[in-house]
């Protein structure tokens, strides 16, 4: 594997320059967002309340999530889907409880990621290409801050935050674990997650309210599915025997054509993965 | 980072402010209530509640798909030229990785700016001229293959943003899951940029509407 070692240096050097940055930026939106989100429960427009129920309810009429359809997922059909109908006519204060679950799964999945790059971090081969080990540290980093928004928001709302991975994709990591023996692997399962979350995320939009709570979930989707563009093109590059071209400074002229593409494979990001709200409500 | 390309200082961004989204919808707001939602698949056989009154925000919906439909035509047009010029040779020797992104990125856009535009009730989308005529000095002064990337990635990070800042009140399902699923293309756009030109693909932790766009 082609090593630069002097830009390799100065990628780490920035690399953790952007971390601190990043996390600067990350405590300085946090507050903002929880606080908006605050003034938005506890002082609701009442014509957005009125419009909040009525979209709400027509969600659950058609079964949701555009062409997709709630009922297409299955949800209508579950305890969440139960909840939700038994709640369509109440005021929009107590659907606050679909909100509460929404980032509570959302910190089931987030605390999952966490916990899967740290695994990675730890397996022997992982420093060998330093900007995949970067990669990882910093992902961990950044879905480490998603989950703590996640779980501030679920307090501001009342709930209680979910501090445990995924009930459903936990045991998924664990069985593959054992099989993380190379980087294909790794990037395999980390992109399977990404696109979990990036999928739970993008359904979320429609079920959350018009307010700020809509904005934090599209602000932490923005990430993610960076994420998985980014992994989509690492995975590729190692299926295609290509580990060398995984580096900083990047060699464009030797990149294949496809390396162009395979980030963004669809012009519309579908939720066909996306895990319920009710999946890690606790 | 060349100057020129850099037309994030050059654009009048809306800041994330509630006043500020609400100029985006006094101008956007003009189009008629309810044709974002005629125009959207809507399968609702009680379309009243969705349209009827004008008090769900029908035409906030429709009005922000409009501008983002120019937004996207503009993303296309730009690649579009990109590669017109890339094929006469100005922008020196175009890598195979790059001519391919661009034709896709194009084509990519330019299915968002027809689906957007279908979502506003089947308008013939327009690109908004003063957005338009920076744009176009900016790309006026790309030579090369990095300058080309630069001016993309802050078109890519202006529509990204523009979709965060406008996502909270948007008022139907389906336009909501509509701008949902082509904002994360818009960032899958950035982080491959973000590569080619060699930096960190994800530098942010959370996306922000710092570059957000709005009608001049």
């Amino acid at each position: 594997m082609r090593v630069d070692d002097r830009r390799l240096g100065e990628l780490i050097t920035e690399s953790q320059d952007l971390q601190v940055d990043a996390l600067r930026t990350a405590h300085e939106v946090r507050p903002a967002l929880v606080e908006l989100s605050h003034s938005s429960t506890t002082d609701r427009d009442p014509d957005v309340v009125t419009r909040f129920n009525r979209e709400r309810r027509r969600v659950l009429r058609n079964g949701g999530l555009g062409a997709g359809a709630l009922a297409a997922r299955g949800l209508l059909g579950t305890a969440f889907g139960t909840a939700v109908m038994g709640i369509v006519a109440r005021p929009a204060a107590a659907q606050e409880d679909v909100s509460i679950m929404i980032f509570q799964t959302a910190s089931s999945l987030e605390t999952l990621a966490v916990a899967t790059y740290g695994a990675a971090l730890g397996l022997p081969f992982i420093g060998d290409n330093a900007v995949v080990k970067t990669f990882a540290e910093t992902t961990m980093m950044q879905h480490d801050e998603h989950n703590k928004a996640f779980q501030a928001q679920t307090r501001d709302l009342g709930g209680e935050p979910r501090t445990t991975p995924s009930d459903k994709y936990a045991p998924v990591v664990a069985e593959a674990t054992p099989g993380l023996v190379d980087y294909a692997a790794v990037v395999a399962l980390a992109a399977t997650l990404e696109e979990v979350a990036q999928d739970t995320y993008i359904a979320n939009l429609a079920l959350l309210p018009a307010d700020e709570t809509r904005q934090l979930m599209a602000s932490v989707l923005a990430v993610e599915t960076q994420h998985l563009a980014t992994l989509r093109a690492v995975g590729a590059l190692l299926e295609g025997g290509a580990p060398e071209l995984i580096a900083i400074p990047t060699d464009l002229a030797a990149l294949p054509a496809a390396a162009g593409s395979v980030a963004f494979p669809e012009p519309f990001e579908e939720a066909q993965l996306a895990s319920p709200p009710e999946e890690g409500a606790l | 980072m060349t100057d020129q390309m850099d037309i994030q200082d050059d654009l009048a961004p809306v800041t994330p402010s509630a006043p500020s989204r609400r100029r985006f919808f006094a101008v956007g707001g003009v189009i008629a209530a309810g044709a974002v939602l005629a125009a959207c698949g809507d399968d609702d056989e009680e379309g009243g509640d969705d349209t009827g009154d004008g008090d769900d925000g029908g035409g906030d919906d429709a009005g922000i798909a409009t501008f983002a439909a120019g937004l996207e035509l503009l993303a296309a047009q730009t690649y579009a030229a990109a590669l017109e010029a890339a094929g006469s040779g100005a922008l020196g020797e175009v890598p195979p990785a790059v001519a391919e992104f661009a034709t896709v990125a194009q084509a990519q856009h330019q299915a968002a700016s027809d689906a957007l535009a279908a979502a506003a009730g089947g308008i013939t989308p327009e690109v908004d001229p003063a957005i338009k005529a920076t744009v176009d000095e900016a790309f006026a002064g790309v030579t090369d293959v990095a300058g080309l990337a630069r001016l993309a990635l802050s078109l890519e990070l202006q529509a990204a943003a523009t979709y965060l800042e406008v996502l909270p009140a948007l008022q139907s399902a389906d336009a909501i899951n509509l701008v949902g699923s082509i904002l994360p293309i818009a960032r899958q756009h950035a982080a491959i940029l973000h590569f080619a030109l060699g930096e960190y693909p994800v530098p942010d932790v959370f996306a922000t509407t710092d570059d957000s766009l709005a009608p001049a």
